[in-house]
């Protein structure tokens, strides 16, 4: 099956390249598109996909365990306390000089369908990098020398292409396998020596209800330790019920049940409506193997800024708990915004580590929040050490108030939203990378008007502007990179950075502190100084941490780049990028910083009614008759008499979709000298049969001849009914126009029937 | 946890030999038992996880060493020398949970290993752990129609009734079929709003090419009809409909949208859904079966703020013996359902949903 499987799927790959690289070259040579263009417009790369470099790939033997080696980066956070501390020593201070790009992979390269973006933490074993995409890719690659041993990808990505959110944050591996979660709410493990799916089921079988039906979704990272599986899941803004589960490697459970954030449906402060929920665990576990404890983070109660339909705490929302590893129950928990109404949320992962507090060794846990703050516990009993460390340089949320506008510092995005620390042991530092944001937040006027009819999965977060709010007048998002001394709880240093930190960061027991910025810039700090010593333009918006590993005696920093389109209008690429010492010192050009659009002279407005076609040289065009019209107004997409007027180059082929949408007559089209006329003057061109109310046609021909026509009804009915129909030069673009002026020209091939998800 | 006392779960393992089997059959009629958990009201402090304990025995006496698994979770240690074995039970959720034998090869009954026919036999047992509301005031009478009326109370542990009913969404169903007019099977059909940013995704579509989905029918800002974006997704392939292009649905009602995907190259046609008015509701209900089949009933009500609940049965089945069964349901309701409100039976499940505790009580029609 497996084979089977993955033959078909390197069939429909081929296919679905070939027939995108033939569509693409057709709009190219028709001077339609530039490789400027984005959607489903991409110029198709025709460079090596891979720079490489030496060396034949170690292979992960079949009886590997979780038992990683100093050269690994074996989990998310390397190690199961999520300190991302790297042991290696090879790149210094002093040699930092000498660190440059040894590889980059363009995921795109292997597959066109992939959506541009990355927020994937790889993972390394044995020298093997694990990665993903969105879409829930996932890649092997060879460490050394950047050569793509293999990759995966789910069945269904056309579901995909629903998800606003489509990332994907990275696999773990234990018992020789990687595991990955997928966007539509599955646990896939794959062998990680041949890439081969070796089971996938659905998250809802052990935990009732988790489903995308429901408005799940999963973009997280899994952990795996002693071979059990954590997992949580997104959807907080959504309602859902937050969870925390647990799997053996074999995809059965390990829990009797889900650990459960919030009450029941219809239970608690969720009473008032089957909309309220949340306090989801979407970022990954830490885990204390000396006590065997899970430590998770909760998300936001929703709806996000109506607080007057879920009152009190929320308790388990935007909270720090620790469960038992081997059994689900709950030791502790704290909550670090009781009732929250500002979108924040404790998301990063918790770092575990000993520290001297008062000349005391504790074993501590500690957090930072969406809203900008850093908190610490005593990791066995909960209990608080340092609370509420402001770590953001405006840090300030009075309480919404309907119908006004009130500032908050952070916005909603944080904070510290998924972006993990690091923590140093030598210095005892906690490293974050943070966002410096603000929002302007207005809360609809009447919230029960507003809730009225609120229903399962309502996303009206309750603001009269913007979904997260809007940017106050002069202000720009950046970021900046600061260094808690754990022993004090004060912050030790703090270094801005143009763009917020969303990324997070990685240090080494050299001294170094790698951080990733939304300019694009992977920067190295003195860990101890927060001196700036190296920088490097990736060339893409950075969303996504490092990993440091060694493979055939070297020590790498791997980093995924492309970004997130909520910051620094990222979402631009979807790479992973590699840096060791005598690579590449030569830099990339700086990603531009705006919003993204059409590059010079190619866009005027998304089209209507008119698109490209899959093949070169074809369009297709929609038109409906008597939209939506109980008396058969006879109209052709709801304009009349020659409205609307569509051009199109001669010698390509129009594919007609016809709707009679008339709901008592029937209709029909013919490519004509003039109204009423019936006879087609190009070969096909016409509804073979009259269509009956309700009905569809396809009819396709080729405008072989310059010239103006019309496209007619052929009802008799509706005999005056018809749309301009002009064929133009060849050098010419397709337009269509409309009666009031707009005029829309062709962007691509979205919104094809078949089209390969993606884009 | 002090708050209850587990009641004590007996899988029995039936015998070859004549009086065994008969002691065992009657053993076995008495386990099938009323719900060993009264569901409790979730609590924040808590975990809310309670070790239930279940037993396997052998005509009366214990076996040790059978490996158990629950819904799919195996029981980390083997049955002890008592019989018992130890699962972490959520009791805030109505609930069944399926105990099944996984593993009797190292069983032994009195110190005597199981002979390979007891542990096949074993292997083919299974029972479950239920999480019920309580039944109070449970009553059966005849209507005027002398159909039996059955009527009670849900109550947690704490005397409270389960949450009522609410709104849970509207309904979409349809079917999606290819150019030639063949049911497409295993395509979901999606439906985006355009003022925020919520989805829905349709069950994946039959042999008949049918689904069914949840939808919001509403738009942030109250318009009427409500434009949506409806994809259809099967494998990697997306079918969608030109930009800016959207199916136009009524506001507040469900809908039917039948899809004919198009030829190779040409755009999807837009389709004209068809509106209705209802909706789909989710809330906890009672229901009563005969000899393990659920009785339709004529009449239903949702359980009121406290509980209280009435079904009303064909007048056939008047004297027969019965079973309640308890659900948490999304049930499509032509009518505002309200808690106390009649419920829309034309939507009555026609088998005890999978994870329902059923059994719960006996009562004579």
């Amino acid at each position: 099956m497996g084979g089977r499987r993955s033959a078909r799927r390197k069939r429909l790959a081929v296919v679905a390249v070939l027939a995108a690289a033939g569509a693409l070259a057709g709009l190219l040579a028709s001077g339609l598109l530039s490789k400027s263009t984005h959607g489903t417009g991409e110029a198709i790369p025709t460079t090596a996909p891979v720079v490489s470099t030496t060396a034949k790939a170690p292979q992960p033997s079949a009886a590997e365990t979780t038992s990683f080696s100093p050269g690994d980066w074996g989990m998310y956070g390397n190690t199961p306390d999520e300190i991302r501390h790297s042991p290696l020593t090879q790149i210094t201070k002093q040699n930092l000089n000498d660190l440059g790009r040894v590889f980059s992979i363009d995921f795109r390269h292997y597959d066109s369908t992939i959506p541009k973006g990355e927020q994937s933490f790889p993972i390394v074993v044995n020298g093997i990098i694990y990665v993903t995409t969105a879409y829930d890719y996932v890649f092997a690659v060879d460490g050394s020398s950047g050569k793509v041993l293999w990759h995966w990808k789910p069945d269904d990505t056309g579901v995909f292409a629903n998800y606003g959110v489509n990332t994907n944050r990275g696999v773990a591996y234990c018992d020789g396998k990687v595991f990955v979660l997928t966007l539509d709410m599955k646990i896939a493990s794959i062998d990680a020596e041949s890439g081969k799916l070796v089971k996938e089921v659905p998250i809802s079988d052990a935990v009732p209800d988790a489903t995308q039906q429901y408005s799940y979704s999963e973009t997280q990272a899994p952990i795996c330790f002693r071979n059990i599986l954590i997992i949580g899941a997104s959807g907080s803004d959504y309602g859902v019920r937050g969870f925390t589960m647990a799997y053996n490697t074999d995809l059965t459970p390990a829990w009797s049940s889900p650990f459960w954030t919030v009450p029941p449906d219809g239970e608690g402060w969720r009473r008032f409506g089957v909309y309220t929920g949340g306090g989801t665990n979407w970022n990954p576990a830490t885990i204390d193997p000396t006590t065997n404890t899970v430590y998770v983070t909760t998300a936001n109660p929703s709806p996000i800024f109506d607080p007057q339909v879920r009152p009190g705490p929320d308790p388990r929302t935007d909270s720090l708990v620790a469960l038992d590893l081997f059994t689900g129950r709950m030791k502790w928990w704290q909550q670090q915004i009781p009732g929250d109404q500002w979108g924040y949320s404790t998301v990063q992962p918790a770092l575990l580590y000993d520290v001297r507090i008062g000349g005391v060794k504790r074993r501590v846990v500690s957090v930072a929040t969406k809203e900008g703050t850093w908190w610490m516990y005593d990791a066995r009993t909960g209990a608080p050490i340092y609370q509420h460390l402001k770590l953001l340089n405006q840090l300030e949320h009075p309480a919404l108030q309907p119908g006004k506008p009130v500032l908050v510092y952070p916005s909603s995005l944080g904070g510290l939203n998924y972006s993990p620390s690091s923590f140093d042991p030598t210095t005892g530092y906690v490293i974050n990378s943070q966002a410096e944001t603000a929002s302007v937040l207005i809360e609809k006027a009447n919230p029960t008007a507003v809730n009225k009819y609120k229903i399962k999965g309502d996303v009206d977060n309750g603001l009269a502007a913007g979904t997260f709010g809007y940017g106050p007048k002069d202000w720009h998002d950046y970021g900046s990179v600061t260094a808690i001394n754990t022993s004090l709880g004060t912050v030790a240093w703090k270094q801005v950075v143009p763009e917020p930190g969303r990324g997070g960061v990685t240090t080494t027991a050299s001294g170094l502190a790698f951080v990733g910025g939304g300019d694009g810039v992977l920067r190295a700090y003195d860990t101890y100084t927060g001196n700036p010593l190296w920088s490097f333009q990736t060339g893409f918006q950075i969303a996504a941490g490092p990993s440091i590993y060694e493979a055939g005696g070297k020590e790498y920093v791997a980093i995924a780049v492309g970004g997130t389109a909520t910051s620094s209008y990222g979402g631009t690429a979807t790479q992973l990028q590699v840096f060791a010492l005598n690579g590449d010192l030569k830099q990339s050009l700086a990603p531009p910083i705006r919003p993204p659009g059409a590059g010079p002279g190619v866009l005027r407005a998304p089209p209507l009614y008119l698109n490209g076609g899959p093949q070169p040289h074809t369009i297709t065009l929609q038109l409906v008759a008597s939209q939506s019209s109980a008396t058969c107004d006879g109209t052709i997409d709801a304009s009349s008499h020659g409205g609307m007027s569509v051009s199109v180059p001669k010698g390509w082929t129009v594919y007609v979709t016809f709707s009679n949408q008339g709901a008592t007559c029937t209709d029909g089209l013919a490519v004509v000298n003039a109204p009423g006329g019936r006879t087609p003057v190009f070969s096909g061109g016409a509804t073979a049969a009259p269509v009956s109310g309700g009905g569809v046609a396809y009819f396709k021909f080729t405008a072989s001849t310059e010239g103006k026509y019309v496209i007619a009804s052929t009802s008799s009915r509706s005999a005056k009914e018809y749309v301009r129909f002009d064929v133009v030069g060849a050098d010419q673009p397709p337009e269509l126009s409309l009666p009031n002026g707009e005029s829309f020209a062709v962007i691509g091939r979205p919104g094809l029937g078949g089209s390969v998800a993606g884009g | 946890m002090a708050r209850r006392v587990g009641v004590v779960f007996v899988a029995v393992l039936a015998v070859v030999g004549s009086a065994a089997a008969g002691r065992n059959a009657a053993r076995r009629l008495a386990v099938v038992a009323p719900p060993a958990y009264a569901l409790q009201a979730w609590n924040p402090a808590s975990d809310n996880l309670i070790r239930s304990v279940g037993t396997i025995e052998l005509g009366g006496t214990p076996v040790s060493g059978v490996r158990v698994s629950v819904d799919g979770y195996a029981v980390p240690k083997p049955t002890d020398a008592n019989g018992h074995f130890t699962y972490l039970l959520d009791d805030t959720l109505l609930g069944r949970h399926v105990v099944t034998v996984t593993d009797a090869s190292s069983a032994r009954a009195a110190g005597v290993p199981l002979t390979k026919a007891q542990q096949s036999q074993l292997l083919a047992e299974h029972a479950s752990i239920d999480v019920a509301y309580g039944v109070r005031d449970l009553k059966v009478t005849r209507d005027s129609a002398g159909r039996p009326v059955v009527s009670g109370r849900l109550v947690n542990g704490s005397g409270g009734g389960p949450p009522v009913v609410a709104l849970l969404t509207y309904q979409l169903t349809g079917t999606v079929l290819d150019a030639n007019g063949k049911p497409v099977q295993g395509a979901q059909v999606s439906t985006r709003t355009e003022d925020r940013d919520y989805w829905t995704v349709s069950s994946v579509t039959d042999a008949q090419g049918r689904y069914t989905s949840l939808f919001t029918a509403s738009a942030e800002e109250g318009g009427n009809p409500v434009p949506f974006t409806v994809r259809v997704s099967k494998g990697e392939l997306v079918y969608q409909f030109l930009p800016q292009e959207f199916v136009w649905f009524q506001r507040l009602q469900s809908a039917r949208l039948d899809i004919r995907l198009p030829p190779a190259n040409y755009a999807m046609a837009l389709p004209r859904p068809t509106s209705y008015p209802g909706a789909v509701y989710t809330g906890v209900v009672a229901g009563v079966s005969v000899d393990g089949s659920v009785v339709h009933p004529v009449a239903a009500t949702w359980p009121d703020a406290t509980g209280r609940f009435t079904i009303t049965l064909p007048a056939r089945f008047a004297g027969k013996p019965a079973s309640i069964w308890e659900a948490k349901l999304n049930l499509f309701s032509r009518t505002e359902a309200r808690a106390g409100s009649a419920v829309d039976v034309t939507s009555w499940p026609s088998a005890v949903p999978d994870r329902a505790p059923r059994n719960l009580l006996k009562i004579s029609l």
